[in-house]
């Protein structure tokens, strides 16, 4: 079977999700993880605590990661065959997938950077963790938001 | 929800009996010393006992060397073993016998790090020697002849033909031993009479002598088999040395009750150490939780029945520390109001009022029936097994509230595993967050708005307590009228009740925001200022779609892993038990990550939006002088 330009589309935006958040929490996890080394060096007894904060922009990965594969259900690739998608409504899964990618790319570093200072207030005064993820998760409410919107979308499309 | 009532014990002692009464004071770990304040403190002195520091250095030094021989697991949650005071007794008598230990442990090192001195110089020694193997005579015997002038040395070996040439027609040889790099290490003999022709040549062919100083009358290949005959000497030596101080592990319950009872010994000192001192008596300020105060009178009564004690309402420009006393699960749910910041001593607790949210949210984030089960069943097993009392693991305890929150809301969304086992069930339950998202979403913004009047509630209840029924009023009763004004405005049938509420509420607010001034235009701006507290209204409603997003998270990455593990399934019967391992980790990996979302989130909701309303924080935890130990549990004994 032939490709249609409107499969391409959804296929190409459910990349861009994953693909754009993917990256955000790669870098995330990965700046978040160097100051967990160094503080865990120091203060072996809260590498617990620690973690929790690295695992933060994790998420934005998985937000993505999921509007992809819900643009995979809703097109049947993941059924098997692939259902016929519109030109219209594979710019509509593509503008779908946008939210999540680019707030998640952002959120996801920002992010870290807030939970690598966390760390460091986690290593001096160990009780203060619990604020230093509140101040972390203050970051994600947008990448949550986002989230939303794509999936409000990609889910309205075929039906 | 409560905070304990403090007291304020002020204890004037003889100074004799100031350890004693200490003593009998950490045993009852209810008193937190205070440092004095006023005149009183000039007198804190220096407080002079046979208990230094240093002995619980070196003996936490030595049980950190041991550490690798430890059999014996770490206690976790408080379970730590009982020492009967007689074990105590006996390991004190040892105590001198222990720090001796401690002396040869430290000996030991010592030993060690000299070892690896050595060690490095001879590897030194051993590099530098390694190419001059070839070389088969010692400087000695260089040395040794009266007409030839031997020598050994090395030169670029770009210039040993040359120099080769150049010495031909002499009566010299030279050979090569080594090669080093880019140089050739070369012997070479010359006859005292060529001596002074051959010498310029060999400076010009850059030729520099090596006099191996360490060397003596050994060749350079006995030498380095000696190098090697005492790295191997000092490679036993420190076996040894490992072996003696394992043998010593022998002793790590000895030291860790000594290391315990020498720390309880150093906070007796610590507190004694805030108290004041004359020649003959002692003066000490501390809290001490009210309902206490009788039995540590008799307590103290009993050791020295002179002393005057006095126990007094804490004044108001006085804060004591903070002590919770909650329901047994409530008690669960205080980790998460101590991970924020405690409350002010005359503030309120919130632990109860927000535990019941906190399990709500969290079962509406992790959503999935089977995961909420699993969490409370297994963490439950965990507790009672290992016989667990909630004052030690509150969050695991916390956590099976939360699971037994999100079997509830798992069935609600009719999600098991990512599954939707039980169809007959949407009759009851309308909600499905991926087909028909927006009843969930309202839903869920409902809920945040039971949870924001809440706290709006708390915060009038405390200024009504406080005798500021006007504040309740205008501060909070306004906004409560406001907010439900608007939310029945969307509504057609209750608009008309909606409109007169929100006006209502929007008047009070203009009116009444600023009630200190009779100026209109100072009350007017002051009101129009509060009104603007509408858009973080409308952000911490918002707030709770994230209850939306992560609970629709969970139960879309289980139906993705379902999916995907399905395909598996449909091979063979290797791919079948494949994936269900796969469906194990899967599932495990989603409960994991969805449950720390959950978890964060919860905390969020519950310090921003919900604490945000009401909360008055900035107390100090309660910190008594007690027998808090790292690795036994001291039974009613005491440090002498």
């Amino acid at each position: 079977m032939e490709l249609q330009l409107g499969q391409f589309l959804a296929l190409l935006g459910a990349a861009i999700a994953v693909i754009l958040s993917g990256i955000g929490s790669s870098r995330g996890v990965g700046l978040a993880g160097e100051t967990a080394t160094g503080v865990a060096t120091e203060n072996p007894e809260i590498t617990g605590k620690l973690l929790v904060l690295q695992l933060l922009p994790a998420t934005q990965g998985i937000y993505g990661f999921l509007i992809g594969v819900i643009v995979l259900i809703n097109t049947g690739v993941l059924g098997g065959q692939m259902v016929d998608v519109s030109v219209a409504q594979g710019l509509k899964f593509l503008a779908g997938c946008l939210p999540i990618g680019f707030v998640g790319l952002e959120s996801a570093i920002q992010q870290a950077k807030v939970c690598a200072g966390g760390m460091l207030m986690t290593g001096q005064h160990p009780e203060m963790s619990g604020r230093g993820i509140t101040m972390a998760v203050m970051v994600e409410t947008y990448a949550v938001f986002a989230l939303l919107i794509s999936f409000l979308i990609v889910n309205s499309i075929m039906g | 929800m409560a905070i304990v009532k403090m007291k304020k014990l002020t204890l004037l002692g003889m100074r004799a009996e100031r350890e004693p009464i200490l003593r009998a004071l950490q045993t009852m770990q209810c008193l937190e010393v205070t440092e004095l304040q006023g005149e009183t403190a000039e007198l804190i002195g220096q407080v002079e006992t046979g208990h230094d520091s240093s002995d619980l250095q070196r003996v936490k030094w030595a049980l950190d060397k041991l550490a690798k021989y430890d059999k014996e697991k770490k206690p976790m949650f408080g379970q730590y073993p009982n020492i009967a005071p007689e074990e105590s007794a006996r390991v004190l008598e040892q105590r001198q016998d222990i720090m001796a230990l401690t002396t040869r442990m430290e000996n030991i090192e010592r030993e060690l790090s000299e070892l690896r001195g050595q060690e490095t110089r001879i590897r030194t020694s051993a590099q530098q020697m390694a190419p001059w193997q070839g070389l088969d005579a010692s400087p000695d015997a260089l040395a040794a002849s009266h007409t030839v002038m031997q020598m050994a040395g090395e030169v670029p070996t770009r210039n040993l033909q040359t120099l080769s040439d150049a010495l031909s027609p002499y009566p010299a040889i030279i050979s090569t031993v080594g090669t080093l790099q880019d140089k050739s290490l070369v012997y070479v003999a010359v006859h005292h009479s060529a001596k002074e022709n051959a010498l310029p040549l060999m400076e010009e062919a850059e030729f520099v002598r090596e006099n191996f100083s360490q060397l003596g009358s050994l060749t350079p290949s006995e030498f380095s088999a000696g190098l090697q005959a005492q790295e191997k000497d000092i490679a036993a030596r420190r076996e040894q040395l490992a072996k003696d101080t394992e043998s010593l592990a022998l002793h790590i319950p000895e030291f860790k009750i000594l290391h315990d009872l020498l720390s309880l010994q150093i906070s007796q000192n610590h507190a004694a150490g805030k108290s004041a001192q004359t020649a003959t008596t002692f003066l000490l300020e501390g809290w001490v939780p009210a309902e206490y105060a009788d039995r540590m009178t008799a307590q103290i009564k009993k050791i020295s029945p002179a002393c005057a004690i006095r126990f007094e309402d804490p004044a108001d420009d006085e804060e004591p520390t903070i002590l919770f006393r909650n329901g047994p699960v409530a008690t669960a749910f205080e980790p998460v109001v101590e991970g924020f910041s405690l409350p002010t001593y005359r503030g309120i607790d919130p632990t109860a009022v927000m535990a019941p949210f906190y399990a709500c949210l969290f079962g509406m984030m992790l959503s999935d029936a089977a995961y909420g089960l699993i969490m409370a069943v297994a963490l439950l097993a965990f507790v009672k097994v290992k016989k667990i009392p909630v004052r030690n693991a509150k969050m695991l305890y916390m956590l099976i509230f939360c699971g037994g929150a999100t079997v509830f809301w798992g069935i609600t969304y009719n999600t098991f595993f990512g599954f939707a086992p039980l169809p007959g069930l949407a009759r009851f339950f309308p909600l499905d967050a991926v087909n028909d998202p927006l009843p969930v979403m309202g839903l869920c913004l409902a809920i945040g708005i039971i949870h924001l009047f809440t706290g709006l509630g708390v915060a009038m209840y405390m200024n009504i307590r406080r005798g500021d029924v006007a504040a309740a009023i205008c501060d909070q009763f306004s906004w409560f009228l406001l907010i439900s004004g608007l939310i029945m405005l969307i509504l057609p049938p209750t608009a008309a009740v909606g409109r007169i509420l929100a006006l209502t509420g929007v008047s009070i607010i203009l009116l009444f925001k600023r009630r200190d001034t009779l100026n209109p235009f100072k009350r007017l701006l002051s009101g129009l200022g509060a009104l603007y507290g509408m858009s973080s209204w409308l952000s911490d409603i918002l707030s709770y779609m994230r209850l939306f997003g992560m609970g629709l998270a969970t139960g879309v990455i289980g139906m993705v892993f379902n999916v995907l593990i399905s395909m598996v399934w449909s091979g063979g019967i290797f791919a079948k038990v494949f994936a269900v391992v796969l469906f194990i980790v899967c599932h495990l990996f989603n409960l994991g990550i969805n449950a720390l979302g959950a978890y964060v989130h919860s905390c969020r909701l519950q310090y921003i939006e919900f604490f945000g309303k009401f909360y008055e924080d900035g107390g100090k935890p309660f910190r008594p002088l007690d027998m808090k130990t790292r690795y036994v549990s001291i039974q009613n004994a005491h440090a002498e």
